[in-house]
């Protein structure tokens, strides 16, 4: 509103200052127009008036030519018939060569006695004009001009008057008159409406007009001296003489009847006496002849420039007022977001607040004020600080502000409030910097998120989870210890099954093996006996012993699988030499042993373990492994016993062990754990295989 | 006549083996022994010239009763009876002393000759036994050696490579097929960087698996 005032005021005065300008510029032109053409008026009254100076002393030398003519003074002197004659052929001659009106001699009495128009009906001779001024002054020897009336002929003239002088006398005889009609002059006046010219006597009588109407009228307001002087000097007929009715207006100005003003300049001509050339130009006229042309030239570029104004104000206002709608529609949007941003800070359920740079709070949101039961006055201007906890305030002054001052943001910063009623309020407070245009920090908004619930969630998680690992603890202790009893009972287990196996196997080998040994031995004595004596029996009796020996044979084979006494009679590495041969023997696969390092005599269990873990190992290699070769080696060293069973064979992932084999795997890492050792599977597909058992060698044998 | 102590705890056995001795007509059992600690307390009554003790008795067992009797009587020909026919025996014997080695399947076929050989101050060993004594020798009981890259079959096809046994010969002994033992052969060339048979003999000689 104010703007399109500013504007409406701004196009007023460039529309005021234009036309000012214009005005001005008009009134310049005018003034030096006006002053042309009164410069011109000057002039012309002065070339008017020369030309009439000149055009009425236009007769003057030849009158006095007429006047030295000797027919004229000897007319005038003897007064004799015969001269007459040649005096009116004289003036008739000057009067045809002059081409004047007329020409003709008066005598000393101012009776006209010859004339050039003596036989015309406007004929004046013998009459008597010595009222005449030209007359008298001629009389008194002074040649004049002067303009009067025409008695006879009613026409105005021009009288150039010249004493006619007898021989050797100075006083003159008669006078000689050349007069010459002012119609001529008055033409070359102009008619122009605009322009009136007219020569008036010295008592203001018009004598001579561009007008013909102003004739024999009084140019000024004539007094009764005036029309008596004019009555008395006859030179204008009887009168009387009307008023023209201009009226004098200032020095150079009138105005007539109907208020027409004119511009009014008169000059004296040169050898009349009071009679005064006056040049009359309409006011009106000069003003036309001066503002046509002004109009013309300067209405257009005034009215131009008024248009290029208006336009551009237009333009401008246009302009303006879209830039003014446009910023109306921002600042509404802006004020409708910032209503909209104001409603959403104080009615999102969220606790917000705004710092600045000392760290006082300028604003809150209502939600937090509710939540921590204060009132916005209380809160608004003072330090964010000063509604924690002592140990939060620290935290805050310390790090958290510096930090925020420093990056413009901080996200999950626990903080504890401190309600009004004194009681503690766990949040997590994130933020970021409001940042003014040169990327100043200027405050801060911030949302806390209310965690007491998770936060005492948490404590009752961590009790729960702290309860539960002591649950699981106790599980696994009583794990261990079941497991423990379990391995216990697998290695008691175990080693039962041992030592039952061992029993059989030697009840086997040396009790049925010797009874079978013991037949073989009487079987051969009797085979031996009775072939000098039996032949048949003999063979009977051969036969019977290599029975025997298949069934000895079977008998060690089934001692052996169940446990080689070699292990016990001569340990282990005996044990896995003859295993490894034996190996090869049976199976047909190369299997090499070496052994490494003093081997101590080691516990029955342990070499129990490790003799039936590579019997497993060597089992696995029958089945799976297709190998070649096998290497099996047993170390000691550092008093651990390693035994290591390696093959050549197709290998295979460890971890996608399942089936029997997996079984037999666990079957071994159990032997292994039993007495405190493990068991680790090599192996990747096309990479053959390696099982390593390695076990501590000193050991309780409880077992 | 031969003085030969008997120990063996099966009295059936003992009998048996007695009847064979007696019946070669130059030994004579002068004692029988049913437990290891009879067999050194009769030992030490009647000084046999040979004692055959079975190696797996109650009580002492066969090498303890060979190890105090030779501790009693230094070069006592103790020849050991047994039922177990793994070489690893027949090695811890040697290692304990005796003079021989004999199980008691082939004891009636073997036990009077070996006695007559113990007597004479000769070793009674069977092949295979003598095989796997060299075996071991050759390998040594520490340190490393290239033969320790070698299974059993393999040392005892190299053995008999390098005594210019044919591979028949080899394959008949071992009872497996010539083809094998080609294949064990080839194996043993490359594994031990050897070119042909005179160089498996030279190896071995140097190694000691066999004698020059």
């Amino acid at each position: 509103m104010k703007l399109r005032l500013i504007f409406l005021v701004l196009s007023l005065l460039a529309f005021l200052s234009a036309a000012t300008g214009g005005y001005l510029y008009y009134a310049s032109l005018k003034t030096a127009a006006f002053k042309e053409a009164q410069h011109q008026a000057i002039v012309r009254v002065e070339v008017i008036q020369k030309n009439l100076s000149t055009f009425l002393a236009e007769n003057v030398r030849p009158v006095r030519t007429l006047a030295g003519m000797r027919p004229l003074a000897e007319y005038l002197a003897r007064k004799e018939g015969a001269a007459l004659g040649q005096v009116n052929l004289l003036l008739d001659n000057f009067k045809n060569a002059l081409q004047v009106d007329v020409c003709y001699l008066m005598n000393y009495d101012g009776v006209t006695v010859a004339s050039s128009n003596r036989g015309e009906p406007d004929s004046f001779v013998s009459e008597n004009f010595a009222f005449r001024p030209y007359f008298q002054g001629a009389v008194d020897g002074f040649p004049t001009t002067y303009l009067a009336l025409g008695t006879t002929s009613g026409k105005r003239g021009v009288y150039c008057s010249y004493p006619v002088f007898a021989e050797l006398d100075d006083r003159p005889l008669g006078v000689v008159v050349i007069k010459t009609s002012l119609e001529e002059i008055e033409k070359k006046l102009g008619q122009s409406r605009d322009e009136i010219v007219v020569v008036v006597d010295p008592h203001g009588l018009i004598f001579i007009a561009s007008q013909r109407e102003w004739l024999f009228q009084l140019l000024w307001q004539p007094s009764e001296r005036d029309q008596r002087g004019l009555v008395d000097s006859r030179q204008f007929g009887p009168g009387p003489w009307s008023w023209t009715g201009l009226v004098r207006d200032g020095e150079h100005y009138a105005r007539d009847k109907v208020g027409k003003r004119y511009f009014v300049n008169q000059l004296e001509i040169d050898g009349f006496p009071g009679w005064q050339v006056v040049h009359l130009r309409s006011l009106q006229a000069i003003y036309k002849v001066v503002l046509d042309p002004l109009v013309r030239v300067t209405v257009p570029t005034v009215i131009t420039l008024c248009f290029l104004v208006a336009f551009a104000v237009f333009f401008l206002y246009r302009k303006a007022s879209v830039e003014i709608v446009q910023r109306k529609k921002a600042e509404s949007a802006l004020r409708e977001s910032e209503e909209r941003y104001r409603s959403i800070y104080h009615n999102t359920p969220a606790m917000l607040h705004s710092i600045n740079l000392s760290g006082c709070l300028v604003s809150v949101s209502d939600h937090w004020l509710e939540v921590l039961g204060y009132t916005r006055n209380e809160v608004v201007g003072a330090p964010l600080v000063d509604f924690l906890t002592p140990a939060s305030r620290v935290y805050a002054r310390e790090e958290v502000l510096p930090e925020f001052f420093r990056t413009g943001s901080c996200k999950d910063i626990s903080y504890q409030y401190v309600r009004k009623d004194g009681t503690v309020m766990d949040v997590l407070l994130s933020a970021i910097g409001d940042r003014d245009p040169d990327g100043v920090i200027v405050r801060s908004l911030a949302v806390s998120i209310d965690i007491s619930a998770r936060k005492a969630a948490e404590e009752a998680l961590q009790q729960a989870q702290a309860k539960l690992s002591l649950y699981a603890r106790d599980l696994e202790d009583q794990v261990k210890k079941r497991t423990a009893d379990l391995q216990r009972l697998s290695g008691r287990i175990m080693a039962g099954q041992e030592k039952e196996r061992a029993a059989i196997a030697r009840g086997l080998h040396d009790e049925l093996g010797q009874v079978l040994t013991a037949l073989r031995l009487e079987t051969v004595w009797l085979a031996e006996r009775m072939a000098p004596l039996d032949g048949k029996a003999s063979a009977r009796a051969a036969m019977m012993s290599s029975l025997i020996d298949e069934t000895i044979d079977e008998v060690r084979s089934i001692a052996l699988r169940l446990r080689p006494g070699i292990l016990d009679d001569l340990g282990l590495l005996a044990a896995l030499e003859w295993s490894a041969a034996d190996f090869e023997r049976r199976v047909g696969i190369i299997c090499a042993f070496k052994a490494e390092g003093e081997i101590p005599d080691l516990s029955n269990v342990l070499a129990t373990a490790a003799y039936r873990i590579t019997q497993e190992a060597l089992t696995n290699v029958v089945r799976h492994a297709g190998a070649d070769q096998v290497t099996m080696s047993l170390l000691f060293a550092d008093s651990w016993l390693s035994v290591t069973v390696e093959d050549d064979g197709c290998g295979f992932r460890p971890e996608r062990l399942s089936g029997a084999a997996g079984l037999g795997v666990a079957g071994m890492r159990e032997r292994a754990a039993l007495i405190g050792g493990t068991l680790e599977i090599f192996s990747q597909p096309g990479r053959g295989t390696r099982v390593v058992f390695r076990a501590p060698f000193i050991w309780d044998d409880k077992a | 006549m031969i003085k030969v102590l008997l120990a063996d705890d099966h009295a059936i056995i003992r009998a048996g083996l007695a009847r064979i001795v007696e019946e070669s007509g130059d030994i004579e059992v002068v004692a029988e022994a049913s437990d290891g600690r009879e067999a050194v307390r009769l030992a030490l009554k009647s000084v046999p010239d040979v004692a055959v003790i079975d190696i797996s008795m109650p009580g002492l067992d066969g090498l303890e009763v060979a190890a105090q009797l030779l501790a009693a009587y230094p070069g006592l020909p103790i020849i050991i009876l047994t039922m177990h026919e793994e070489e690893q025996y027949v090695i811890r014997a040697v290692e304990a002393g005796v003079m021989g080695y004999v199980t008691k399947r082939s004891a009636p076929e073997q036990l009077v000759a070996a006695i007559r050989r113990v007597y004479g101050g000769a070793r009674y060993l069977t092949e295979e036994a003598v095989e796997m004594l060299a075996l071991r020798f050759a390998k040594g009981t520490t340190g490393k050696s290239p033969l320790d890259s070698l299974s059993t079959r393999e040392l005892q096809v190299l053995r008999q490579l390098a005594l210019g046994q044919t591979n028949h010969e080899i394959a008949d002994s071992y009872h497996i097929s010539v083809k094998t033992v080609d294949t064990y052969r080839s194996r043993l060339l490359k594994k031990l960087n050897l070119r042909n048979n005179a160089e498996l003999s030279r190896f071995a000689i140097q190694k000691h698996l066999i004698e020059p």
